[in-house]
């Protein structure tokens, strides 16, 4: 049986969670081409939040959020620590009546999986979970001590082991430097040792460097890289009790050792203020720092507002990540004008929520050809004017 | 009792660029952030403000850049903060950078000033002894920790091979800072929020004493740099049941096996 050769550009979440589920085709012949380390660019800054209910993934896609979260738990199973699997619980804050009908419906959702879930409204009870938080602020919060964040470095080799078992190949500190098209069709690559290799398919799961990827074949692909700037912050005591996952519409915290990490939430950035957004180089991120003065003010008006708790704890350390993001802020998966250039690309910082129901989908649509709802709403073709 | 300190702007990223020609950091690409040491003079000074009606100017030589660090004293509990940058301060060696600190520096008659012992990038630990002799102050090197005494005097201590020699001084004097002789507080969201709406102020080659800018002349020049050999180390997996790695790590640790 002939096998179909399958190049993978990108070793993060997006990457290696497609090259496993190909992997499990045994007519794939797949190799993935990382030209730094596993899971070491955009993926290990993700915050590796899959809650089952908040705001970062709308609630028609919800099956995707619990399909990402089964699969880290069922790898927690198979070796304990394998997903970095840190069970705080969640709690997401309403500030209006729409927020309170999202989250109720996510709980909803959450306990016909067989999950807990609670719209809490009793002040006390709230300041009970989070005694940093001001409960004035909100209307009510979603609870559930259910789910938690997740390591997306520790993720992705676990996924590029389980995809090497499988017979697939895993090429590191190898990047791909140019691809061939001939006729409209994406045919092969040259790799940064000289190499040329010849593929049936190739997918760009470059994330924040897709542009540069996509560029290779003269495609210009749609992300806009949005700033996520986190900061870690040291409580002036240490906590004794559990910090869950905090989400305001505005931000998320979630607790990281002794310190709480912070982040701007990616719903809300505006890809026209270029404070929020632009065109940058991910290569020429600083590995610490980097963060603007404006991001201070923010965070100093969200904490006095929502969590006086954090005002005066100490600013640790922050470093600054690019998301990529489309312009409906959904990814960008399957097929592009060119022929067998496909993307994985532009989760938003989501990668590590949604790549592996999309990788489930997108494997069977490069093996078989059968499509699926999901790989129908988030195609190329959706940002193409019309 | 009027404090300043000295402090300085460094490349904190391994990844850093080495000019070919001066062999100097390019600083204009580098991450930066506060001099390590210069953290720990900053805390000694806040703690002996705090203990006595104290005010802290800081003051730095460097590019725009340099003012995140400023900000950082400021969110620390400086009170005022002094960017000296100008062209003609660029590229100079270490009395160059002397010179410019105590031209500004003495203008207001500090009772005490701080410095870090050394800096992360350059290490030659000459700048302190180098400002302390230009301003006519003494100055007490490897100084770990300061106190009021009583009367306007100052309670040094400073580090010995022994222990800690404390010294009985009155200022005006200079205390360079050695790293981890202390424990620097994180600027809290309250306070670096305040800072960063406190105003720089930014001295140039124009507010400069004319004799000094004319006497920046680099008398010491880096002739080459090199990296420094790789260590060969090697890490090496243990395996076998609990109490077989016990045994292993066991004879690793009293030397009786080399390789285990």
């Amino acid at each position: 049986m002939a096998k179909k050769k399958i190049c993978i550009i990108g070793g993060g979440i997006s990457g290696t969670a497609l090259g496993y589920n190909l992997s499990l085709y045994d007519d794939a012949e797949v190799t993935l081409y990382e030209k730094g380390r596993i899971g070491a660019g955009t993926t290990s800054k993700s915050a590796g939040t899959v809650c089952l209910f908040d705001d970062s993934l709308n609630n028609r896609y919800w099956d995707v959020r619990l399909y990402g979260f089964e699969t880290y738990c069922k790898m927690e199973k198979e070796k304990r620590g394998s997903a970095g699997f840190d069970k705080t619980g969640t709690l997401v804050c309403a500030l209006d009546e729409k927020d309170e009908k999202r989250i109720k419906t996510g709980i909803a959702l959450a306990k016909s999986a067989g999950y807990t879930g609670e719209y809490i409204t009793d002040k006390d009870r709230i300041k009970k979970i989070l005694p940093m938080i001001d409960p004035d602020s909100i209307i009510g919060a979603g609870y559930t001590a259910d789910d938690g964040y997740f390591d997306g470095t520790m993720i992705s080799n676990n996924f590029a082991s389980k995809m090497e078992a499988n017979g697939a190949t895993v090429i590191i500190g190898v990047g791909v430097t140019d691809i061939k098209v001939e006729g409209g069709a994406a045919v092969g690559i040259t790799t940064s040792e000289g190499k040329q290799e010849a593929y049936d398919v190739i997918v760009d799961c470059t994330g924040p460097w897709s542009r540069f990827t996509g560029k290779m074949v003269d495609l210009e692909v749609p992300i806009w890289h949005t700033k996520a700037e986190a900061f870690f912050m040291a409580p002036s005591e240490k906590l004794d009790y559990v910090f869950p996952i905090l989400k305001f519409p505005a931000f998320y915290a979630l607790r990281a050792g002794n310190n709480i990490f912070i982040c701007k939430s990616h719903l809300s950035m505006d890809l026209d203020n270029p404070m929020h957004a632009g065109q940058w180089d991910p290569d020429k991120l600083p590995e610490r720092g980097g963060t603007d003065d404006y991001f201070i003010e923010f965070l100093f008006e969200q904490m006095e507002k929502n969590v006086p708790g954090l005002v005066d704890a100490g600013l640790s350390s922050s470093w600054l990540s690019y998301r990529a993001e489309p312009r409906d802020f959904l990814p960008i998966i399957g097929d592009t004008p060119v022929k067998n250039y496909l993307l994985a690309t532009g989760y938003g910082g989501n990668g590590v929520i949604e790549a592996p129901a999309v990788s489930r989908d997108l494997a069977k649509y490069i093996m078989r050809g059968e499509s699926t709802l999901l790989l129908e709403e988030w195609a190329f073709s959706r940002l193409l004017k019309k | 009792m009027k404090i300043a300190i000295c402090i300085k702007h460094v490349p904190v990223s391994e990844d850093v660029e080495i000019d070919p020609v001066t062999h100097s950091v390019r600083r204009i690409d580098a991450t930066c952030d506060m001099n390590p040491c210069d953290l720990n003079a900053m805390e000694m000074a806040a703690q002996l403000k705090k203990a006595t009606d104290s005010s802290i100017d800081v003051y730095t030589m460097g590019p725009d850049g340099a003012a995140a660090s400023l900000k950082k004293c400021l969110a620390l509990g400086a009170d005022e903060a002094y960017l000296l940058s100008d062209r003609s301060f660029a590229g100079r060696d270490t009395l160059g950078t002397a010179r410019v600190l105590a031209d500004f520096v003495k203008r207001k008659s500090y009772d005490i000033v701080f410095t870090g012992a050394e800096s992360s990038d350059g290490a030659t630990g000459q700048v302190g002894a180098m400002l302390a002799e230009l301003l006519g102050m003494p100055d007490v090197a490897d100084a770990v920790s300061v106190e009021p005494d009583g009367d306007g005097a100052l309670l040094i201590g400073k580090k010995v091979q022994q222990g800690t020699l404390k010294i009985k001084a009155r200022g005006p004097v200079l205390l360079a800072v050695p790293f981890g002789c202390n424990e620097p507080k994180l600027p809290t969201l309250r306070a670096q929020m305040k800072a960063n709406h406190k105003e720089i102020h930014v001295l140039t080659g124009k507010d400069c004493d004319p004799s000094v800018l004319e006497n920046l002349e680099v008398k010491s020049v880096v002739t080459d740099v090199y990296p420094a050999p790789e260590a060969n180390k090697q890490a090496k997996e243990i395996t076998g049941t609990p109490k077989e790695i016990a045994i292993k790590i066991q004879k690793l640790l009293e030397g009786s096996e080399q390789d285990v």
